[in-house]
């Protein structure tokens, strides 16, 4: 059996506005198996996409810990957690937000930049990249001469060129059409499947849940199964 | 991708909005430029060579009043002196001009050569000046204006004395600081005045540096308690004197020039505030793959610096050609004879187009720090 990638213990957040207080995440522990392809489902506000931030590095909980790949992000200052999520997470958003001015493979290369990696290796890794997502022949186009699960799928590339464990997506497919979002949620399921890739995916839609190997649905910030 | 390309990109993104913003720099940079060369210019008037040895000797109580022309063998014979000559302020108007274009000065022309060594004229020249009564020699300004030349005769009528007298211009000199200037002979002006035994000042020139306090204290002493009490100090000081006079025009170019930087300030900080606003989201993804505040701060104050260094480029650069290689002389008539752009005037366009650079990054990027990764995320979704 594959080791846990992600630990959470007791996680909870509880957001501050004025005096109210919203709790996004209640008490919550979870595991996650490397190599998971992990759907993450609920209702709006139900808690699914600060879950998913905490696990990626990017917000911190209230209280509890979340181990990934054995370090506990909730204990980095921001230096570090920056580094650590260059390493270690590869990110994919529902709006793709590629950066227009750059090609294709400029896109893919950003994170790259971040490293000491020479230029042939970077264009190296890119290409790979890209190859994988199946768009080695649109490197050089812009964002805007590209669909949208083309673009998305750019930014899959953008979050594997550092070859992380881990690949966070929120609502990968909410902007897409229904074939694109099979083209997308498939090279998902590929890079789970056949790189090893731990992929967690937030979604509502359960066609799209389908291609994940587990689902979890979260309702007021706990986990409903 | 290098990290500069991709700021080069992000720079050039909206391509009208940085070519408006470049130049509304460059104008406001050129601008500045021309306020700090007007204001040198006004102030302080180019040292000629030869200016360290000179000394200008006027009445203590007012440059209006003359001096009696017996104090020249006293000021001959004080030791260290090697040359002195009258300089007397003719005042006068040419062609029925309303105001005084050129100034014009009564002199020794035996004494020109040594006292005034850095004009350039051709020996015909400097003989012609001591031998013809009426001769005189204009500066290259005045006779290009003019449309003079050597051999032309030309008419002054003096807002100093009750006089119009007729000149030939026997040389046209060049090399000196303000080459505007018209000198004559003293005993031509004593003839029309009737030789009154006074002179506007003494010029002189001393025999070395080391002379020159010695020298300036013993004039001092010489005339001290008589009738005519002189004043004698160097050239340089004699220039400060009336260089004082300019002091509100001074404060004014200042403030214009502060107001100037000022307004640029916010010209670019505007510019910047607005590029980086509408890329909060980009910053963001950024920062969620890796990118530190302080790398997303450096992006944003190389874009800032470039904004503002090519603004530099072009406004300093611009005012440096055209000042450096047009005429500025004819187009002001004569108004400012040098208008130089300085190693120090493009040094502090270029300091103030450094300072705006990063004052200008200083408000968006404490933004983007203190931006978190999902707050970003939301902001334009």
């Amino acid at each position: 059996m594959a080791e846990n990638i992600v630990i959470i213990r007791h996680l909870s957040k509880v957001y501050t506005q004025g005096e109210i207080q919203v709790i996004a995440l209640n008490d919550l522990s979870l595991e996650i198996r490397a190599g998971e392809f992990l759907a993450l489902m609920g209702p709006s506000g139900s808690g699914k996409s600060t879950l998913l931030h905490i696990i990626a590095g990017v917000d911190r909980p209230t209280e509890g810990e979340c181990l990934v790949q054995g370090v506990d992000v909730t204990k980095l200052n921001e230096s570090e957690l920056a580094d650590w999520r260059n390493q270690n997470v590869g990110f994919v958003f529902q709006t793709f937000n590629l950066i227009p001015v750059l090609t294709a493979l400029e896109n893919v290369e950003l994170p790259l930049l971040l490293t000491r990696l020479s230029r042939r290796e970077r264009r190296q890794r890119v290409e790979a990249a890209l190859d994988i997502v199946g768009l080695a022949d649109r490197a050089r186009h812009l964002p805007r001469q590209l669909s949208g699960g083309q673009e998305q799928r750019v930014a899959i590339a953008r979050a594997l060129v550092t070859d992380p464990r881990l690949l966070v997506a929120d609502e990968p497919t909410g902007n897409l059409d229904s074939h694109s979002a099979q083209e997308v949620l498939g090279v998902l399921q590929s890079l789970s499947r056949t790189a090893g890739k731990t992929v967690i995916m937030v979604t509502h839609d359960p066609k799209a849940a389908a291609f994940g190997s587990r689902s979890i649905h979260l309702e007021k910030g706990e986990l409903t199964n | 991708m290098t990290i500069a390309g991709f700021i080069l990109k992000n720079a050039l993104r909206n391509k009208r909005r940085a070519l408006l913003s470049v130049l509304s720099v460059a104008a406001s940079l050129f601008l500045l430029t021309t306020l700090l060369v007007a204001l040198r210019e006004l102030t302080l008037p180019a040292e000629g060579a030869g200016a360290e040895l000179r000394v200008a000797v006027r009445n203590k109580t007012s440059i209006a009043n003359p001096l009696p022309a017996r104090q020249l063998p006293i000021i001959e014979h004080i030791p260290g002196v090697e040359a002195v000559t009258p300089f007397t302020w003719f005042g006068g108007k040419y062609r029925n001009e309303e105001n005084i274009t050129f100034a014009q000065f009564a002199m020794d022309p035996a004494k020109l050569r040594t006292v005034f060594g850095e004009a350039k004229m051709n020996l015909e020249g400097y003989d012609a000046f001591q031998a013809e009564r009426m001769a005189c020699i204009i500066g290259r300004m005045t006779a290009e204006k003019y449309q003079l030349k050597v051999g032309d005769r030309m008419t002054l009528e003096s807002t100093i004395y009750p006089v119009t007298m007729e000149f030939k211009i026997v040389g046209i000199y060049s090399g000196t600081p303000d080459d505007r200037n018209m000198l004559f002979r003293q005993d031509y002006l004593n003839e029309y005045t009737g030789d009154n035994g006074q002179v506007g000042m003494w010029w002189l020139k001393v025999k070395s540096a080391d002379d020159m306090p010695r020298v300036i204290s013993a004039i001092n002493r010489a005339f001290a308690n008589t009738s005519a009490e002189v004043r004698a100090e160097t050239e340089r000081a004699f220039q400060l004197s009336f260089i004082s006079m300019w002091g509100n025009i001074k404060m004014l170019v200042t403030l214009i020039s502060s107001a100037v930087v000022f307004t640029l300030l916010l010209v670019t900080a505007s510019t910047m505030s607005m590029a980086i606003r509408e890329r909060f989201r980009e910053l963001a993804v950024l920062k969620a793959i890796g990118y530190r505040r302080r790398e997303l701060y450096a992006f944003i104050l190389a874009e800032s610096f470039a904004l503002a260094a090519t603004g530099a480029l072009i406004g300093v650069g611009g005012a440096y050609a055209l000042f450096t290689y047009g005429d500025v002389a004819t187009l002001t008539h004569g108004l400012f004879p040098t208008f130089e752009v300085t190693p120090k005037i493009v040094a502090i366009g270029a300091l103030v187009a450094a300072v705006l650079g990063i004052i200008a990054s200083i408000m968006p990027g404490i933004a983007v720090s203190r931006m978190s990764v999902v707050e970003g995320l939301k902001t334009l979704d």
